[in-house]
């Protein structure tokens, strides 16, 4: 029995607006499932509703398999971190955190016991005494932590706590986060905007976009199996690369092809049968930045942004070259994003580029501009200005259909897929 | 003061209070309650400099000299001392206004320790 089941759950405002459109998800007992999306996307709205704190338009939400859409928050048995912390301003840490069991009428002694427990797991413990104005940021953000531990809910909900801590503090909270979850033992929904802390925290992620649900899988599914072109672009960081391109059936001794631009790769038997339905037909293609390698290199896709590949890059596999001329490049220390332009038109920038076209200079500057990014080792010598040959591994492409965004055949690394 | 509170008391603590187990009568005394103290003690200040220094509806409805508040009983010895020309009544009444005033002075000592800003430093992050 799932911990959190939302069936065809769907919110619409009085303004007529939808900001959730029959969303279905389940939350395992145990399990951290995230909601991540653009603003905007519903996530914090499904939370809200999960929590009781928003009326429900349509549908269902069921927690250990009761169905709670009307029962009031404080009945749900659940425990929620908030954005901002809402921390009781007057009251101190002690009282913060033991707001809730003094609701519950639990014994002045157990109640102390809980209190001091929940603190020294968040290393709270010289701080009780304090208000939250005399605390940092972090620190406030563990108060608001300790507050929905101590309860021991069955269902924890996170709505974006992290977003209001500098980049190292986020870091070093995530990892927090995790472990307290884990003690707990409670099934989450963490909500955020952030792909990296969807991908590094998530055991299964959901992805919403304007209300609707477009995929829900695992960090490493999401990645290597996106199922539209939102999921490509949003999960991954540099975004994957896309552009407008065809399939032929005149590459190389008669094999099929892919043609970006004026160039053609040669797509092998197993990945042309995937697209077999799209022969003669317009693509979009997707290329992930570390999927670009040099010849010679093993590629910087071994794991940088938390979702990885993995894999040794297409260097020892690729069989087809992309040439492009390098126009930036920003070295991070680990690895060294290499900005580049091909002659292919990137996917939704047919539009941007025609407009330049007409306007002359705009068109120049339109064709000078980098449309790709590569992601590679700091060692790959490479300099602004550069032609380079990049190989790549065509079963490592992605495609998607121009019309839907859908993907098409994206069984990327995964053995047996069938999609 | 409805603009007041609404900026006083966050919906975000509200809805806190909320998941955390409280019940509505809980989360207006327990937290709702204490961070609407400066306002109200605004209000209550203005009330009682409105209440004190109120001078016409008390000499309207009072009929006994005994029974007049100080601002009437001091409007009442300053016209009987311009028209008797009892110079006398004038310390009296200097010294009258300075009691007068004393309460009011002594009410604004007491609560401008309600008066904070920053009440919500800390709790609302931004």
């Amino acid at each position: 029995m799932a911990a959190i089941a939302l069936s065809q759950l769907t919110k619409v405002y009085a303004t007529g607006v939808t900001a959730l459109d029959a969303l279905d998800l389940e939350v395992g007992d145990g399990e951290f499932v995230v909601l991540v999306g653009p603003s905007g996307c519903g996530k914090t709205t499904a939370l809200r509703m999960v929590a009781g704190l928003e009326r429900i338009t349509s549908g269902t939400v069921s927690l250990g398999g009761q169905v709670v859409n009307d029962v009031s928050p404080r009945r749900r048995d659940i425990a929620m971190v908030f954005q901002n912390y809402a921390l009781y301003p007057h009251l101190s840490v002690y009282q913060n955190i033991g707001f809730a069991l003094e609701n519950k009428k639990i014994e002045r002694a157990e109640r102390d016991r809980r209190i001091r427990a929940a603190a020294e797991t968040l290393g709270l413990g010289d701080l009780l005494g304090r208000k939250p104005r005399q605390l940092s940021g972090g620190q406030r953000q563990r108060v608001a932590m300790g507050r929905a531990l101590v309860r021991e809910p069955s269902v924890f909900l996170m709505d974006e706590p992290l977003s209001n801590l500098d980049a190292k503090l986020r870091v070093q909270m995530r990892s927090e986060v995790l472990r307290v979850q884990r003690s707990l033992g409670a099934a989450t929904l963490y909500v955020t905007h952030d792909q990296t802390e969807a991908m590094t925290m998530g055991d299964r992620v959901a992805v919403l976009l304007g209300g609707l649900l477009q995929q829900y899988d695992t960090p490493r599914s999401l990645y290597d199996r996106p199922a539209n072109l939102f999921v490509a672009t949003f999960i991954g960081s540099p975004s994957m690369n896309l552009y407008e391109a065809g399939l032929s059936a005149d590459g190389t001794a008669g094999k099929p092809a892919v043609v970006l631009g004026s160039q053609r790769l040669d797509l092998p038997a197993q990945v042309a049968a995937r697209v077999a339905a799209y022969q003669g037909r317009k693509v979009v293609v997707g290329i992930r930045p570390e999927d670009l390698v040099l010849p010679g290199e093993t590629g910087a896709g071994t794991g940088g942004t938390g979702a990885g590949t993995g894999g040794t890059g297409a260097g020892a596999a690729g069989s087809a070259t992309l040439a492009a001329d390098v126009r930036i490049i920003e070295v991070l220390g680990s690895e060294q994003y290499v900005y580049f332009s091909i002659d292919a038109t990137q996917a939704g920038q047919a539009e941007a580029v025609a407009a330049g076209d007409e306007s002359g200079e705009a068109g120049i500057l339109a064709a000078s501009a980098p449309n790709g990014v590569a992601r590679l080792d700091p060692g790959a010598g490479v300099r602004a200005g550069d032609r380079v040959a990049f190989a790549i591994d065509p079963a490592r492409l992605y495609f998607f259909d121009p019309d839907t965004g859908q993907a098409i055949g994206n069984c990327r690394l995964v053995p047996g897929c069938a999609n | 003061m409805r603009t007041y509170i609404g900026l006083s008391v966050p919906r975000e603590l509200v809805d806190a209070a909320r998941i955390d187990g409280a019940g509505e009568t809980r989360i207006f005394f327990k937290i709702a309650l204490p961070l609407m103290v400066p306002g109200l003690m605004t209000v209550l200040l203005l009330s009682v400099v409105g209440v004190w220094n109120n001078y016409f509806l008390p000499l309207i409805i009072f009929s006994e000299n005994n029974k007049f508040p100080l601002t009437v009983g001091m409007g009442l010895w300053s016209q009987h001392a311009t028209t008797s020309g009892d110079q006398n009544l004038y310390p009296l009444i200097v010294m009258g206004g300075l009691v007068t005033i004393a309460p009011l002075i002594i009410l604004f000592l007491i609560l401008q320790r309600y008066w904070r800003s920053g009440m919500l430093l800390g709790s609302i992050a931004n």
